[in-house]
């Protein structure tokens, strides 16, 4: 039992909450692995749709990521040049744009997997935005049945700090 | 079998202890009544009592059987024993043989219809939410459980008092039996009234009008205290008509006893004490304080304890209203006016639709007097009679409450005074007021007033003989009725006992063993109301209003309403500035805001699901202010919440032992709401101890929830027709 007057005291700050509790609904994510169950959504072109953790890219592979914070964030993308296209093509250069702007590319002068990452210049990228990210590959594989070109299978995407 | 017993057994006892202490006052008094009126008066008075000595137990936490059991049997010994109360010698108009009979057949064919509805295991609304759920708890505790918020145990709690002896022993049917009672006595005392005072046939139409009424009918066997405040009021006009004749001091005692009783029972009777002071002083017609004194003492002695308790409870008397005179942490001024708003609302489209609705329709005003009260224009005509005047007149006071609440049951206290009324206005005209009553009690049995009224109108509509015999058992009969009561074993066995659940709407509380914190009924349940819908509200939290101004030191910096305006003012969070860089939140902080300083924590918990609010309109000279403990430089002042057009606030800093106006101007823009705001209010919730959610399909979030479960961070436990309850995890 307390009685209480008409004015409340004074209070100290609170606990301070951790303000980065995950998505909302409908929200991207600053990163994608090409096995995860939503893969699908981060997809916006020539990137094969079939849930595997390596997935063809095709003639100009595009994905959409977003962040909560932009500062000092750096972009990666994983893949893998293989063998079967690694014999027509020869040494491939992969390189990476976001938002149409290129971020730098990388030499890939034999088959395997690869791992590109460089920081993101300040302003790129804005918070809570969505992204999109784009990779190029010279030269590509064309098939002969199809004329299909294969660029390389992608693993993975996204924005470290 | 046992089972109707110990029902049976706790609404005797109950009645007997009341019956039992009002004979020993009225003999105390030495008061004179006739044999009939003595009984039901003194069943009243001593209701009152009663009522009285349990809300001592409560306070001393001594709500105990054998406290109900032992002294209230010596209490019936002793009555027993006790001299028969002196006889009044004033002649009894005999009522005419015709009018007894009809006055039998009807009391008999309802009240077999009542005492069975009230015997049934207890379905109603208010009776099982908060009546009920109110005498569970003090039955749990002993007491008052002091540690409870909730705007229904604010309430006086009178009629819960005698709810508890009855519940001790039999639960919750015992308690609406009690109700029951006062029903019956009602129509008894109206009868008793018009033999008295030389109406008998006025006396038997206006008893019929009322105990078939359908509101009144359901209201009365179910555990409400409608008809207790009807009983009560009308017991003390009826004793301050006999004070006049008789003149005998020592009725003034038991006017102000009853008075104060009123108000015991429930609020809306607080017009009794000034009615019958009023009354009093009017009648006699010279300067003394004595009689005023003698009806108000005892008033006030009964009225006190409930006021009292408030105020060192909660620091408001009045609670759970009258909140903005008597500003507390436990209901808010701002849900206190919606929720009246609210039980204003009629729904209707047309004014003339109220007086369908109450007499007829019923579907809008929760129940129906019966198609006969449409003529109630015709109390005016009674007007001619000085006993007609003084009727209409207690019938316009105690109508005022239902001014404030649209349900019908909040007319009942003065129904008695407008039946007499209408039956003192018709009473030259033979035949009319035995057609009237026939004709009212034929449209008001419950098989025909479905002929007329809302499919939905709140009503008697079946005679649960084997529910009320218990052969179907309690259970089955409850969760037909209750649908929420299909959880209640799932709620008892998953919810820890201390644990608390959330709901947006109301829940028959008095059937779950667990805290159930609704959205309306406390401050708790508004904070938590708040989190939840921020999610999903539109507008978002994304409003920013940035001041800017020149560099300045100071310790102490506030941001104030200037506006008046209808809105609250809310802020989600606010955040000083230097040089571009936020001011990080210390410790030595102290942190303060006006109305509703209690809050001011949430402005301040880099949570966008929680918000300050002053949870009343905007006025000048609100503020929420930062303290820094030390001289600061600081050149921005940041709010962030939801875009208030109509806020005009203002940046003032200390300085020189005053608030200095600093700027006015303010950068307002929006960003995109935050991330995470689902999971944010949930863990909100857990940090208010709350870890479970009970949601209708038809709440505003319920949607959002049964679709993005794991953005909430909520696991779904059950369900059941319509209802979901979830875990927060």
């Amino acid at each position: 039992m307390a009685a209480c007057g008409r004015h409340a005291p004074s209070y100290p700050v609170p606990p301070q909450f951790e303000s980065s509790l995950g998505l909302d609904p409908g929200e991207l994510r600053p990163a994608v692995q090409m096995d995860d169950a939503d893969a699908d959504r981060y997809i916006v072109r020539d990137i094969s749709p079939e849930p595997l953790a390596l997935r063809w890219a095709f003639l100009h592979p595009e994905l959409r990521l977003q962040v909560e914070n932009a500062e000092h964030l750096k972009f990666y993308m994983e893949f893998v040049v293989p063998d079967v296209t690694f014999r027509e093509t020869g040494p491939v250069v992969v390189s990476c744009s976001i938002n149409g702007k290129l971020l730098g590319s990388v030499r890939c002068p034999h088959p395997g997997r690869y791992r590109f990452e460089k920081p993101v210049p300040p302003g790129l990228v804005k918070e809570r935005v969505p992204v999109t990210v784009s990779a190029n590959a010279e030269p590509r594989y064309v098939a002969k049945a199809d004329k299909a070109q294969l660029s390389f299978l992608l693993a993975g995407a996204g924005f470290i700090q | 079998m046992q089972e109707i017993l110990h029902i049976l057994e706790g609404a005797l006892f109950t009645v007997a202890v009341c019956a039992a202490a009002g004979k020993l006052i009225l003999a105390r008094l030495r008061l004179e009544f006739h044999r009939l009126e003595a009984m039901l008066v003194a069943f009243v008075a001593g209701a009152a009592c009663t009522s009285f000595a349990t809300f001592f137990l409560c306070v001393t936490h001594q709500a105990r059987k054998g406290f109900f059991l032992w002294p209230g049997l010596l209490l019936i010994i002793w009555a027993l024993r006790a001299p028969a109360l002196r006889r009044s010698a004033v002649p009894w108009k005999p009522i005419p043989r015709a009018w007894k009979l009809l006055f039998l057949v009807v009391f008999t064919s309802f009240f077999i219809i009542y005492f069975l509805n009230a015997l049934a295991p207890e379905i109603s609304p208010d009776g099982s939410g908060y009546h009920l759920g109110n005498v569970a708890r003090f039955w749990k505790f002993h007491g008052f459980a002091w540690d409870y918020h909730n705007m229904y145990s604010y309430l006086s709690q009178g009629m819960e008092m005698l709810f508890l002896i009855a519940f001790s022993f039999g639960k919750h049917s015992s308690a609406a039996l009690v109700h029951f009672a006062f029903q019956t006595t009602l129509p008894l005392l109206i009868v008793c009234y018009g033999l008295r005072f030389g109406y008998p046939r006025v006396g038997v139409f206006a008893a019929v009008l009322i105990y078939a009424a359908p509101v009144i009918g359901l209201d009365g066997s179910s555990a409400y205290n409608d008809l207790t405040v009807a009983t009560v009021i009308f017991a003390v006009f009826y004793l301050l008509q006999v004070w006049d004749e008789e003149r005998n001091p020592n009725l003034l005692i038991l006017i102000g006893l009853l008075s104060g009783f009123a108000f015991a029972v429930k609020y809306t009777a607080v017009l009794t004490l000034p009615f019958a002071a009023g009354y009093v002083l009017w009648r006699l017609k010279k300067d003394s304080l004595r009689p005023l004194v003698m009806v108000t003492a005892p008033a006030l002695l009964l009225i006190f304890p409930w006021l009292l308790r408030n105020w060192i409870w909660l620091g408001n008397p009045a609670a759970p209203f009258l909140n903005s005179w008597f500003p507390n942490p436990y209901y808010h001024p701002g849900m206190e006016q919606i929720y009246l708003q609210n039980l204003k609302y009629y729904g209707v489209q047309h004014g003339w639709e109220i007086p369908v609705q109450l007499a007829v329709r019923g579907g809008l005003v929760g129940g129906f007097l019966g198609p006969v009260f449409l003529l109630a224009p015709l109390a005016l005509l009674a007007l001619r009679q000085s006993q007609g005047r003084r009727l209409l007149l207690a019938a316009a006071i105690f109508a005022i409450p239902a001014a404030m609440n649209s349900g019908s049951r909040f007319l009942i206290p003065a129904l008695p005074f407008l039946a007499l009324s209408m039956g003192l206005a018709c009473a030259n005209s033979s035949g009319v007021l035995a057609v009237l009553a026939i004709f009212h009690a034929y449209l008001c049995w419950p098989a025909h007033a479905a002929w007329y009224c809302d499919d939905w109108a709140w009503r008697i509509s079946s005679v649960p003989v084997q529910a009320a015999l218990r052969k179907v058992p309690e259970t089955e009969f409850i969760e037909n009725h209750q649908t929420d009561y299909k959880l209640k074993t799932l709620i008892e066995h998953t919810v820890p006992p201390d644990g608390k659940i959330f709901s947006f709407a109301g829940r028959p509380e008095a059937y779950f063993d667990r805290t159930i914190v609704t959205s309306y009924e406390s401050t708790l349940g508004n904070r938590a109301n708040d989190a939840l819908l921020t999610p999903v509200s539109d507008p978002a939290p994304t409003h920013r209003t940035r001041f800017r101004f020149l560099p300045l030191r100071t310790r102490r910096v506030r941001v104030v309403e200037t506006a008046s305006a209808s809105p609250f003012w809310t802020v989600t969070e606010m955040r000083v500035f230097s040089n571009g860089t936020q001011l990080p939140r210390e410790s030595n902080w102290r942190l303060s805001a006006w109305p509703n300083g209690w809050e001011v924590q949430l402005a301040f918990d880099n949570n966008y699901a929680t918000r300050w609010s002053t949870w009343q309109a905007m006025e000048p000279h609100m503020y929420i202010a930062v303290d820094f403990g030390s001289v600061k430089t600081i050149d921005a002042v940041l709010l962030e919440g939801v875009a208030e057009s109509q806020a005009h606030l203002q940046v003032e800093v200390f300085a020189h032992g005053d608030w200095v106006p600093i700027t006015d101007t303010a950068e307002e823009s929006d960003v995109r709401a935050p991330s995470g705001l689902r999971r944010a209010a949930t863990l909100e919730l857990k940090q208010l101890g709350i870890d479970y959610l009970w949601v209708n399909d038809s709440d505003y979030a319920s949607e959002d929830m049964k679709k993005y479960s794991n953005s909430w961070g909520i696991t779904l436990l059950g369900e059941s027709n319509g209802t979901r309850f979830y875990r927060i995890d």
